[in-house]
C-alpha cells in the first residue's frame, strides 16, 4: 500500500497548520485590506457623489444669481436708455427752441434790414422822381408859362370858397393892405395887372399894395402870402403832393411784401 | 528512484518519522507562510507593491472562480479551497527545483488532502444550512438513495486523493525515467509538461473541492433563492 497512515496523519495537522497559517497571514489580511479599499473607494464615491450635488447645487445657486443679475442689468440698461431717450429729447427740444429763437432773431434783423432796404429805396426813389420831374419842369418852364401860370392862379382866386375868402379877407385886415406876391420868374405887367384885378375883387379891396419878388424854387408857379395864409399854384406844391402820394404808395408797397416774407417762413 | 517520498526518511524523533514527504511540506508550508507574512504585514489600501497586487490578484481569482464553479458566496470557502490550491500549486511549482520531491506526489498527502475534503463538505454544508437539513441531502430523492449517497461521498474522497497523486507522482516519474534514457533537453520538456499537468491538477482539485462543497450547501441556498423569487413576484404583484 502506498499511503503510509502515519505520514497522512501528519499531513492532515500540516494542511491544518497551514490553514490556519495561511488563514492568519494571507487571507484575513488581504481581504480585510480588499474590504477596507472598498469601503474606501465606496466612501470617496459617496463623497465624491456628495461634492458633486454640491458643486450642482452651487452652480444652481450661482446659475440664479447670475440670472438674476442679467434681468437687474436688463432693467438699468433700459432705464439708462430710458434716461439717453428723454435726455436726447429735452436736448433736441431745447435746440430746436434755440434754433427756432435765433431764425426769429434772424428773421427780425432781416425784415429790418428790409424795412431799411426799402425805406432807403423808397426815399431814393422819391427823391429820383422829384430830382427828375423838378429837372424836367425847371427846364420847360420860361416867362411865357408865366402867363399861363398867372391865369391859373386867377382862375383859382376867383374859385375860391367862401370860407377861405372869408378868412382870407379877415387876415388882409389885420395886416393892412401889403401883400406879398412870389414867382419862379418875374411876372408881365399885364399878368401883375391881371393878379392885382382879381385880388382887389375877391377880396373886396380899394387899394392894393403888392410886393412882387423872385422866388426860383417854386419852378413855375405863383405864391400869394397874405398874414399867415399862403395862396400859390406852383409846380413845387404838386411835387409836394406828388412826394407825399409816393411816399404813401411805397410803405404800402413795402409793408404787406414784409408780411408775406414772414409768413413764408 | 522512489515511486514516493514517503520512504525517504531523514531523521526519526522519537516515536516520529520525519520522511521527505513531510520535510517538504514544512519547506512548502514555511516558504508560503514567510512569503505571505512578508507580503501582508505592511498592506495599503491605496498605492500596492507588486507583490500585494499578486496576492490580491491572486485571491480575488480564487474567489471569482468559486462564485462561478459554486454559485455562491465565496468568502466562507475561500480559506480552504485557496489554501488547497496555493499548496498544490507551489508544492507542484518547487518541483522544477532540483532535489525537490513535491509532497503530493505522495499518496499519504493528497490521502490527507482528500480526507480534509472528505469532511470539510459535511462542515460548510452543516454551517451553511444547519444539521438537520444537511443530513436530509443524504435521504434526497428518497430514503433509498441513502447508501448511494454515502458510497459517492467515500469514492469521490478516494478519486480525488488517487487523481492529485496519479497526476503530480507520474510526472515525476515520466521526468525520472527519461533522466535516465534521454539525458539532455528532452527531460525539460517533460518537467514543463509536467508542471501544466500539476498546475491544471491543483485547479481541478480545487474547482472539485468547491463543486462538492457547493452541492453540500446549495439546498439552503437555492431554498433562499426560492424565498426571494416569491417575495420579488409578490411585490410584482402589489404593483
Amino acid at each position: 500500500m502506498l499511503i503510509d497512515w502515519p505520514t497522512t496523519v501528519a499531513q492532515i495537522i500540516n494542511f491544518l497548520i497551514l490553514l490556519f497559517l495561511l488563514r492568519r497571514f494571507l487571507y484575513r489580511p488581504l481581504i480585510d485590506t480588499m474590504a477596507a479599499r472598498r469601503e474606501e473607494i465606496a466612501q470617496e464615491f459617496m463623497e465624491a457623489q456628495r461634492q458633486t450635488d454640491e458643486a450642482q447645487r452651487v452652480q444652481r445657486v450661482y446659475g440664479d444669481k447670475l440670472a438674476e443679475w442679467e434681468t437687474h442689468r436688463q432693467a438699468l440698461l433700459e432705464e439708462a436708455h430710458r434716461d439717453a431717450d428723454h435726455a436726447r429729447e429735452h436736448m433736441l427740444e431745447q435746440a430746436r427752441r434755440e434754433v427756432a429763437a435765433e431764425k426769429a432773431a434772424w428773421l427780425e434783423d432781416l425784415s429790418h434790414e428790409r424795412a431799411v432796404f426799402l425805406e432807403k429805396v423808397r426815399r431814393l426813389s422819391r427823391q429820383q422822381v422829384l430830382a427828375i420831374s423838378r429837372q424836367v419842369l425847371r427846364d420847360l418852364a420860361d416867362a411865357d408859362i408865366e402867363s399861363g401860370v398867372a391865369a391859373a392862379f386867377v382862375a383859382r382866386l376867383r374859385n375860391l370858397d367862401s370860407a377861405t375868402r372869408l378868412s382870407l379877407r379877415k387876415s388882409m385886415n389885420q395886416v393892412g393892405q401889403e401883400i406879398a406876391v412870389g414867382s419862379a420868374f418875374s411876372l408881365s405887367d399885364r399878368s401883375r395887372q391881371a393878379v392885382e384885378e382879381a385880388l382887389k375883387q375877391e377880396l373886396d379891396l380899394e387899394t392894393l399894395k403888392v410886393s412882387y419878388r423872385q422866388m426860383p424854387e417854386l419852378i413855375a408857379g405863383l405864391e400869394v402870402r397874405i398874414g399867415g395864409h399862403k395862396l400859390s399854384w406852383s409846380v413845387d406844391d404838386y411835387l409836394h403832393t406828388l412826394q407825399d402820394s409816393l411816399a404813401d404808395v411805397l410803405s404800402e408797397v413795402a409793408e404787406p411784401s414784409g408780411a408775406s416774407s414772414h409768413a413764408a417762413d | 528512484m522512489t515511486i514516493t517520498p514517503d520512504t525517504l526518511v531523514w531523521f526519526e524523533l522519537g516515536p516520529l518519522t520525519i520522511n521527505a514527504t513531510i520535510g517538504f511540506t514544512w519547506v512548502v508550508m514555511a516558504i508560503m507562510t514567510i512569503g505571505s507574512w512578508l507580503v501582508t504585514r505592511d498592506l495599503t489600501t491605496s498605492a500596492l507593491s507588486w507583490w500585494q497586487n499578486l496576492l490580491e490578484y491572486v485571491v480575488e481569482l480564487i474567489a471569482a472562480q468559486i462564485r462561478e464553479v459554486s454559485d455562491q458566496s465565496p468568502s466562507p470557502f475561500v480559506t480552504f479551497i485557496g489554501t488547497l490550491f496555493l499548496f498544490i500549486l507551489v508544492s507542484t511549482l518547487l518541483a522544477l527545483v532540483p532535489g525537490f520531491y513535491p509532497p503530493t506526489a505522495s499518496l499519504s498527502t493528497t490521502a490527507a488532502l482528500a480526507i480534509c475534503v472528505f469532511f470539510a463538505v459535511p462542515v460548510f454544508g452543516i454551517t451553511q444550512q444547519g444539521l438537520r437539513r444537511y443530513l436530509r441531502t443524504y435521504i434526497q430523492p428518497s430514503f433509498i438513495m441513502l447508501p448511494f449517497n454515502i458510497i459517492g461521498e467515500f469514492s469521490r474522497t478516494l478519486a480525488l486523493a488517487v487523481r492529485l497523486y496519479g497526476n503530480v507522482m507520474s510526472g515525476s516519474m515520466i521526468v525520472a525515467i527519461l533522466v535516465t534514457i534521454v539525458p539532455l533537453l528532452f527531460p525539460i520538456v517533460m518537467q514543463v509538461l509536467g508542471l501544466i499537468t500539476g498546475v491544471i491538477q491543483a485547479y481541478i482539485f480545487a474547482v472539485l473541492t468547491t463543486l462538492f462543497i457547493g452541492s453540500a450547501t446549495r439546498s439552503r441556498h437555492d431554498t433562499l433563492d426560492k424565498q426571494t423569487n416569491t417575495q420579488a413576484k409578490e411585490i410584482h404583484q402589489h404593483e
